[in-house]
């Protein structure tokens, strides 16, 4: 099953990072807002059109998987985390009110694609965080920065489509494509 | 026989089939079911999750699977198996990541005909009082010191604090606790997800189920455990949550990184592990005892809101409508246990992920009041189909460390049952067949259906002809709610 984008849209512009380089603690999380001084929320720009990210459903007797591309390795861990979210929510709902800035490390490739949707099942489940747009903001096979707008989980009025338990390593693969880079994950669900 | 990955099967008798080992394997695998169902087995990945599992350094007789083995990620869902605590290792994967996932079976001094009448407004009302679905949160919100003293003493932090009755623990696995439990070990991220949702039914294949006995097959064993034709009954059937799902990332994460500088091989990285005796797999034991007392915990607090819907409903007081645990037990468990493997006294760390206990009368691991009869086994079935209570046997202690089947087993993928439900109203349908369904979710109702898995009746029949415990009593439901 092929999810198409609804309805068309642009990408909003992440907005300059102000301050400076983005915390990383080696093996550890260092959250940092973008915007010193402005707290959870920022002026917003109304055009924002959240487009729905393409992604194919893997069908898996007992959970659930995504195959998601991109035309370079930042935009296919985008899109990877794009998806994951319109798995767990209605992302259209989801307002970039604020922003999240965060680094990542890993051993490789594979495990940091883990490693970043399971920040992000993290962010949501254990801080109440969802987020409607990622800028991946630097990327190496251990390493990575990433920049997420979206805004607190607030029941009355976002939907929450399914639970995800975690992400496993079970058929985890990250390719070469003719148009890019391909990854697969299976969540258990 | 040979299946199209490769796999040879040997039929040893009319419900087992070994696979033999070959390659880096340890030992052999062995699966429980007959043919028709393993015609369906060995179209599923599963039996290479077999085989994979019997690579863990330390495993000792078989990488075994219960009939309802379906393809999980690392281990088989239905798998079991035993490594020694001296030289072999503990895999989370091996306990999944809804750590103590188990079900519980509640008896009721009422006759099934005199809920019927009720029984709209009994689920309405169970819909109401017991949080459930996806994100839902509980009304029991624990300061972290609170939390940690609930992790360590398991369920009696419930009926300490009101939630439950102090008998119910003498009806519980393990009395409810898990020895062992080491909130030191915890991460903040397990504390974080855990905080709201201790009392909270979750979504999936959770659920909360009115139903009554509509057939006993041993008399003088439902009369022992207080089971009367007719007597409605409540089956509650969840596990620890965000908690446990984040324990067992997070230790994932750390072994899947740390097992193969300790010279550990493994055909799937899912299958990470840990050597029992070492820093990494004591902590992820001690953690992983945390999340089992979770569960527990949960599980009891949910009976409490139940009865007090119960009461709320039928007007009645506690006295008259008798709700009594009859058993609670968890499917997806790793146990420091002593068996005899091949002809000696070992201690192993049993790993059962989607599979029961299932220990026979006399033995000393059965609560005291059933020791006389053996272990009550609830085997769940889907939304709109029987459960069983089933009773452990001797055979099951010799043949699969005391260990049987969990449930019905998935047979169709969630979204294969989200396209086959389209156009149809699955409320509608079970309401026809006299069942009400309530649950937060649509997609749910579709994803659960009963069609999308295994019929639990075939499952349980083998484990009984098998041996590895014997039916008792079946269950007929007239109310789910679902999250």
């Amino acid at each position: 099953m092929r999810r198409e984008s609804p309805k068309k849209g642009r990408r909003l512009p992440l907005p300059q990072k102000a301050g400076g380089p983005i915390g990383t603690k080696k093996g550890g999380k260092g959250y940092k807002r973008g915007l010193p001084g402005t707290g959870e929320s920022e002026a917003l720009p109304d055009d924002f059109v959240y487009v729905k990210p393409d992604y194919e459903i893997i069908d898996h007797t007992a959970d659930l998987g995504i195959r998601v591309t991109g035309e370079n390795l930042e935009k296919l861990f985008e899109n990877a985390g794009l998806a994951l979210l319109d798995l767990l929510t209605d992302v259209a709902l989801v307002k970039p009110q604020s922003e999240l800035s965060f680094s990542l490390a890993a051993e490789d490739l594979e495990a940091l694609f883990v490693q970043w949707l399971r920040e992000l099942l993290y962010l949501f489940y254990g801080r109440k965080r969802l987020f409607c747009a990622f800028e991946i903001t630097k990327l190496k096979d251990t390493f990575l920065a990433v920049t997420c707008r979206g805004e607190r989980y607030d029941p009355r009025r976002h939907v929450l489509l399914s639970e995800i338990k975690a992400i496993t390593y079970h058929e985890l693969a990250i390719t070469r494509v003719d148009s890019g880079w391909m990854a697969q994950a299976i969540f258990d669900v | 026989m040979n299946d199209e990955t490769g796999i040879r099967f040997e039929k040893l008798d009319d419900y087992r089939w070994t696979i033999p080992k070959t390659g880096r394997m340890r030992v052999p695998g062995m699966i429980y079911a007959d043919e028709k169902m393993m015609a369906h087995i060995r179209s599923d990945k599963s039996p290479q999750q077999v085989v994979n599992v019997a690579h863990l350094p330390g495993i000792v007789k078989y990488s075994l699977a219960m009939p309802d083995i379906h393809w999980g990620y690392g281990f088989p869902i239905g798998g079991v198996a035993a490594t020694e605590v001296d030289g072999g290792v503990i895999s989370p994967g091996g306990v999944g990541y809804d750590i103590n996932c188990g079900c519980r079976l509640i008896a009721t001094n009422f006759e099934v005909n005199e809920v019927r009448p009720k029984i709209k407004e009994l689920v309405a009302a169970l819909f109401r009082n017991v949080p459930s679905g996806v994100g839902s949160t509980s009304s029991v919100r624990l300061s972290r010191a609170e939390e940690k003293k609930m992790l360590q003493i398991g369920a009696r932090w419930a009926t300490e604090h009101g939630y439950g009755l102090p008998e119910d623990l003498d009806s519980t696995e393990e009395s409810g606790f898990m020895a062992g439990a080491n909130p030191d070990v915890v991460s903040q991220r397990a504390y974080e997800r855990g905080k709201d949702q201790l009392g909270t039914l979750g979504s999936g294949n959770h659920f909360l189920e009115v139903g009554y006995i509509d057939e006993i097959y041993e008399p003088d064993i439902a009369e022992r455990l207080g089971l009367f034709l007719n007597q409605a009954t409540v089956i509650i059937h969840s596990g620890s949550r965000g908690f446990g799902y984040q324990v067992c990332d997070d230790f994932l994460q750390v072994m899947t990184r740390e097992y193969t500088k300790l010279g550990i091989e493994l055909p799937d990285r899912q299958l990470a592990c840990a050597y029992i005796d070492s820093p990494l797999g004591r902590d992820y034991l001690g953690a992983m005892a945390c999340a089992v007392n979770y569960a527990y915990t949960n599980r009891e607090v949910l009976t409490h809101w139940t009865r007090e819907t119960f009461e709320q409903v039928f007007k009645v007081g506690p006295a008259k409508l008798g709700m009594r645990l009859v058993y609670d037990l968890g499917h997806n468990v790793a146990r420091r246990e002593k068996h005899v493997v091949n002809g000696k006294d070992m201690e192993v760390c049993v790993h059962r992920k989607g599979a029961a206990r299932a220990f026979p009368a006399g033995d000393e691991r059965v609560p005291q009041k059933y020791r006389d009869v053996g272990q009550p086994v609830l085997i769940p079935g889907d939304m709109g189909t029987h459960s069983y209570l089933l009773i452990g046997t001797e055979k099951a202690l010799q043949e699969t460390f005391g260990s049987t089947c969990h449930g019905a087993g998935r047979l169709m993928s969630r979204k294969q049952a989200v396209r086959d439900a389209r156009g149809r109203s699955i409320a509608k349908d079970l309401e026809e067949k006299g069942i009400i369904v309530m649950s937060a979710s649509r997609a749910t109702l579709a994803e659960e259906m009963p069609e999308a898995y295994k019929d639990v009746s075939n499952v349980v029949d083998i484990v009984h002809r098998a041996g590895i415990s014997r039916k008792v009593a079946r269950t007929a439901p007239i109310g789910v709610v679902k999250g």
